[in-house]
């Protein structure tokens, strides 16, 4: 199949020390693909590479063929890159509704006039912005404040405003990172339910969450890519599990 | 509805102000309502603090003034001097949006020194340091109700511009840009583009209260342009309350009213405003607008108990 999204010898040295090394990857369309690693291994780096925030010390990102190395972050969107945060990384004192308007505006919107409409202007980005909260079960929250979502619903909010930009490749760092195990379990169902529609490139720590949803996993330790495969071959990989151990 | 209230709130003040006050003071309150409501654009809808807004109020009030001076109709005024402020406040936040936080107030509050020293040392244009004097008026505006109702009409106009910015989906862009700048990013907005604009459009209304301002006294005072006035433009637009369109309105009919007052009893009045600012920041974030809706709220709810009490 056909790759989304491909990295070629990416790096990024902070100072002399080498945070993400040489690293090659491949996103097959439609699929979903882990990177997985240890703590420190790298990961958080290699995403930040991907959509822009830091530029790479070497190395090239192509989307759909197209060199995108050190894009600046808010010309993602538009390519059909969306990108969800590690820490909730929402508009607190907005609304659920305009904290998603916003980002599907930001896609459509069509020359710099449209920024001095009425909102009224628009009835179908506020269809699709209604869509989109439905889709996360948040419709009876439409008209509340970010801030007043507990902390696995704003976990919520944000993959729904990441979801707004209508992406092709979606970027999801931790997506469960400090939800209960009840609102994990609500994100899988999430995620699972992306799967098809989008393609996805995912950090994760949970392993039954990764081993569930993953179609290809890369497992990223010291920076470097020391395994690539199915669930399957890594969940026996000998490499892998010396890297979580300690043993190398 | 409660919307309705304020805007009548606002109406009926326009047309007692001249009773209340002497026609310069409000005169004076209007053309720095300007100045406050289009800093809270900058300051509470985009959060960006500058401390150079007076260089944008003098430019304005310069530029207009040697217009008038050199015999120019004040349809010609006006208009030049608010496209001067424009370019010039295009330029400027160029540079500062650059840099976010400290360094972009570092930065404001540069630019501004420079241009208090160009007025500073150009003494045959800008009279140096006694100011601009001897701006004539328009022949129609000689007489100082007729200035102020000139005022307070392009007053509402720059109202209903601003009121029309912060309701449409750039003021909500703004608003994403305070609460979460890197998210704001990462849909898709040029946050720094984004934030120029935020600080051009404030600026230019600032500029173009200036070339009012300075017929009001028919001149030009050189502290117009000092980064103190910055402060005081600040500190009005904190005091009255960023978090409503119109609140900043009250904090300056407050800061006029008791800067008048208290400069009569005692010399020493910046002191009290010292320390009602320190008041204002540590007890009253949304200042005088949000204390207002407080009072109302509990208000409701007392009178509420009290229909329950009774219909029990």
């Amino acid at each position: 199949m056909k790759s989304l999204l491909k990295t070629e010898g990416l790096s990024k040295n902070f100072g002399g020390l080498p945070a993400v090394s040489n690293v090659d990857l491949s996103v097959k369309l439609g699929d979903i693909h882990c990177v997985i690693g240890p703590n420190g291994a790298g990961k958080s780096t290699f995403f930040n590479l991907i959509s822009g925030e830091l530029k790479p010390s070497a190395g090239n990102v192509y989307f759909k063929g197209v060199n995108i190395t050190g894009i600046s972050p808010h010309k993602l969107p538009k390519l059909g890159i969306s990108r969800c945060f590690q820490i909730t990384n929402v508009f607190p004192k907005l609304t659920i509704f305009q904290n998603i308007w916003s980002a599907v505006f930001a896609k459509s919107n069509n020359g710099i006039f449209s920024f001095l409409g009425n909102f009224k202007d628009y009835p179908e980005l506020e269809n699709h912005t209604h869509k989109i909260i439905e889709d996360v079960g948040l419709s009876h929250k439409t008209y509340a404040k970010a801030e007043e979502l507990s902390h696995g619903q704003q976990r919520m909010l944000e993959v729904a405003i990441t979801l707004a930009a209508s992406p092709e490749l979606i970027l999801l760092d931790e997506p469960t990172q400090g939800l209960a195990p009840e609102a994990t379990k609500e994100m899988t169902k999430l995620i699972k339910g992306l799967s098809g529609k989008y393609t996805i490139l995912l950090i994760e720590h949970k392993m039954h969450l990764v081993m569930e949803i993953s179609d290809l996993i890369s497992v990223l330790s010291f920076g470097k890519i020391i395994d690539e495969g199915t669930p399957e071959k890594i969940k026996n990989s000998s490499i892998v599990q010396d890297a979580y151990l300690g043993r190398r | 509805m409660k919307k309705y209230y304020t805007y009548i709130a606002l109406l009926i003040f326009l047309i007692l102000g001249p009773f209340l006050f002497s026609h310069a003071t409000i005169s004076e309150i209007i053309v720095y309502s300007i100045v406050a409501v289009a800093t809270n654009i900058m300051l509470g809808y985009t959060g960006l603090l500058s401390f150079g807004q007076a260089m944008f109020f003098g430019t304005g009030a310069y530029i207009s003034g040697l217009i008038l001076k050199a015999g120019l109709p004040i349809f010609i005024a006006i208009p030049v001097s608010t496209i001067s402020t424009f370019i010039l406040a295009s330029i400027v936040g160029y540079f500062c949006v650059k840099r976010t936080g400290l360094y972009f107030i570092c930065l404001s509050f540069a630019f501004n020194q420079m241009l208090y020293f160009i007025a500073y040392v150009w003494v045959d244009v800008t009279g140096g340091e006694d100011g601009l004097v001897a701006v004539p008026r328009p022949e129609f505006l000689t007489n100082s109700l007729s200035l102020y109702i000139f005022i307070t009409l392009i007053f509402l106009i720059c109202l209903f511009a601003l009121r029309r910015v912060v309701s449409s989906p750039l003021g909500l862009v703004f608003q994403l840009i305070r609460e979460n700048p890197s998210r704001a990013s990462s849909i898709g907005y040029n946050v720094k583009f984004f934030k120029m604009i935020s600080f051009v459009i404030a600026s230019t209304f600032t500029g173009l209260a200036g070339s009012l301002y300075v017929m009001i006294h028919s001149m030009a005072p050189i502290d117009q342009i000092h980064w103190l006035k910055s402060g005081d433009i600040i500190f009005m637009t904190l005091f009255g309350g960023v978090g409503h369109f119109l609140g900043p309105i009250l904090g300056v009919i407050g800061y006029i009213y008791l800067s008048d007052t208290l400069s009569i009893i005692w010399a020493r009045w910046p002191l009290l405003m010292g320390l009602l600012f320190a008041l204002v920041v540590l007890y009253f974030r949304g200042g005088i607008a949000e204390l207002i809706e407080n009072l109302i709220k509990k208000y409701k709810i007392f009178k509420k108990g009290l229909d329950d009490e009774k219909s029990s």
